[in-house]
């Protein structure tokens, strides 16, 4: 599944943890509070942290506190429908490294997501 | 398990942990190499120093600081020794960066140089304890100008119903009257009494009230009959259940800034000529005028007056002649008016007098006596005596110049009779409809 794919909320929702263990990119599953319910292995190596580690942790304040501003959690916050990527900075283990986070939202989906993948 | 895969597993419990510790450390901590490229940076680094970079990256700390701190990098430079501190909790004001952001962002920085290669970075956001700092500085320099100027300040305290409860030596002082002079009375009775004494101590008991506290700038009286200009702040006391049970008083004199702001006031509103008031000092005290008379009701009078074939004084005795005319002029007409009333040059030769609390029968009398004193006039000029005389138009606010345009153009078609009847004379405006 391409990272840009339009239908890429839609099709996270259905996918299986194994499907998302096979991508190449970062995934982050919250719920609606902003619990981690989804922590994908890319992701997992990416920044150190096992699922065990971080899962049911919320997201924003007790995880990743970088993204707790108005770039990535006051979109989150504000509005009800998102879908946009936009370039960031991820220190993973201590390395700051250049990413896209593309940030998906939809009232009628059970979780919201971060999709974080590497920029040149 | 063997006991090298135990060791392993351990190993990265314990690196997960440290990971975890350092991704939710609330400082910005940074390793850098001696150019400022940022080699290791925890999240809150990233969260603080982004806020800062024009782009979504940070490959510099140095670059990305130089904009708000220009300094720091000949800081760096300037650090010849090895190792040492570069800035240690330096203050780095940013200012508004991002639309969502509550408070300007403030840093303080930390920057320690361990080797040629190595500098470590520790910022912490103070944005808010700054804020609070600014705040405080702003309510301390707004006390101190408040204080400024102030000669003296009386502390007293009255009941819920305004009678004086306490009164101290500073408030004997301010106020010159003894504690049993004013003990159980109506606080009302320090308010100077030309100024509704009692309406706006209610008011100002009544706002306290509501709100907790109530400030106030006004007149005040003393006991020799003096006033004196005061701010006034009060505040609710309460017993010991949070009831409350009267008021407290502080009271400042401000005269002399009071009497400075008149004195400035009163020169950008005064012909430098005669003295009288000019003509945007005119408009404004008949609008004044206007807005009392509509909230009052009380008649006032307004009287034109023009020195008669001033033309002929300027051609006979030059330019000086006229000018010792209008000044002479002006003085007669103070003498005549009473100290509320308004004298104002709004021409060459063109005078206003606005009469507050006067019907038609006053503002002729007061018209009357202007004409006489200025026929009784002998201007000395050089070797000449100059008289002259003057006509005056008398017009009283009603229903037919009921707006300061309107009642100008009648007391004006009062003074165009006057002239056309001969000059030396008043005329009066007809009477308002009953």
């Amino acid at each position: 599944m391409d990272f840009e794919h339009p239908d890429l909320h839609r099709w996270l929702e259905e996918a299986s943890d194994e499907a998302l263990d096979a991508l190449a990119y970062g995934v982050i599953g919250l719920a609606p509070d902003g619990v981690m319910e989804r922590y994908n292995t890319f992701e997992s190596k990416l920044s150190g942290m096992s699922p065990a580690r971080v899962l049911g942790r919320h997201f924003f304040t007790e995880v990743a506190p970088c993204t707790n501003n108005f770039m990535v959690a006051q979109r989150f916050e504000d509005l009800g429908a998102l879908d946009e990527s936009l370039p960031y900075v991820f220190t993973l283990k201590m390395r700051p490294r250049k990413v896209t986070l593309r940030l998906l939202r939809r009232p009628d989906a059970r979780r919201m997501y971060i999709i974080v993948r590497e920029r040149a | 398990m063997s006991d090298v895969d135990a060791l392993v597993a351990q190993l990265e419990r314990d690196n997960e942990a440290l990971l975890d510790f350092l991704y939710l450390c609330p400082l910005a901590i940074a390793q850098l190499d001696g150019e400022g490229g940022v080699e290791m940076m925890n999240p809150a680094g990233a969260r603080i120093f982004m806020t800062l970079s024009a782009e979504p990256e940070i490959t510099n700390l140095l670059d990305v600081l130089a904009p708000f701190a220009p300094t720091l990098r000949a800081s760096v430079a300037d650090l010849t020794a090895t190792a040492g501190t570069i800035c240690e909790n330096q203050r780095i004001e940013v200012g508004q960066r991002a639309p969502g952001q509550a408070l300007p962002l403030v840093l303080t920085l930390t920057l320690i140089k361990l080797n040629a290669t190595k500098i470590m970075a520790v910022a912490a956001d103070v944005s808010r304890s700054a804020a609070q700092e600014r705040a405080a500085q702003a309510t301390e320099v707004r006390f101190r100008a408040v204080l400024d100027g102030v000669r003296d300040y009386a502390i007293f305290a009255v009941d819920l119903a305004g009678r004086v409860e306490t009164w101290n030596k500073s408030a004997e002082r301010l106020f010159g009257y003894a504690a049993e002079e004013v003990l159980g009375r109506d606080h009302s009775m320090l308010l100077a009494r030309t100024h509704q004494p009692r309406e706006r101590s209610a008011a100002l008991l009544q706002g306290a009230t509501a709100q907790g506290w109530a400030e106030d700038e006004g007149w005040w009286g003393r006991k020799e009959s003096t006033r004196f200009w005061g701010n006034c702040v009060l505040s609710v006391a309460e017993d010991a259940d949070g009831r409350p049970v009267g008021f407290t008083h502080i009271v400042r004199d401000l005269t002399r800034r009071k009497r400075n702001e008149d004195a400035l006031r009163s020169l950008a509103h005064t012909d430098p000529l005669t003295g009288a008031t000019n003509r945007r000092g005119f408009d404004e005290a008949l609008a004044a005028e206007f807005r009392r008379w509509g909230a009052e009701g009380e008649p006032f009078c307004l009287i034109m007056l023009d020195a008669d074939h001033f033309k002929r004084v300027n051609d006979l005795h030059g330019h000086p002649g006229g000018d010792a005319v209008l000044v002479a002029l002006a003085h007669a007409c103070r003498d005549q008016l009473r100290e509320c009333d308004l004298f104002a040059r709004v021409g060459g030769e063109e005078f206003a007098l606005l009469l507050p609390a006067t019907d038609r029968p006053g503002g002729r009398a007061a018209a009357e006596r202007v004409r006489v004193a200025v026929e009784s006039l002998r201007v000395a000029h050089g070797a000449d005596t100059i008289r002259f005389t003057v006509s005056l138009g008398v017009a009283q606010v009603g229903p037919a110049g009921a707006t300061p345009e309107g009642l100008v153009a009648l007391a004006d078609a009062a003074l165009y009779e006057a002239k056309r009847r001969g000059r030396n004379r008043v005329v009066l405006a007809p009477a308002p409809d009953p």
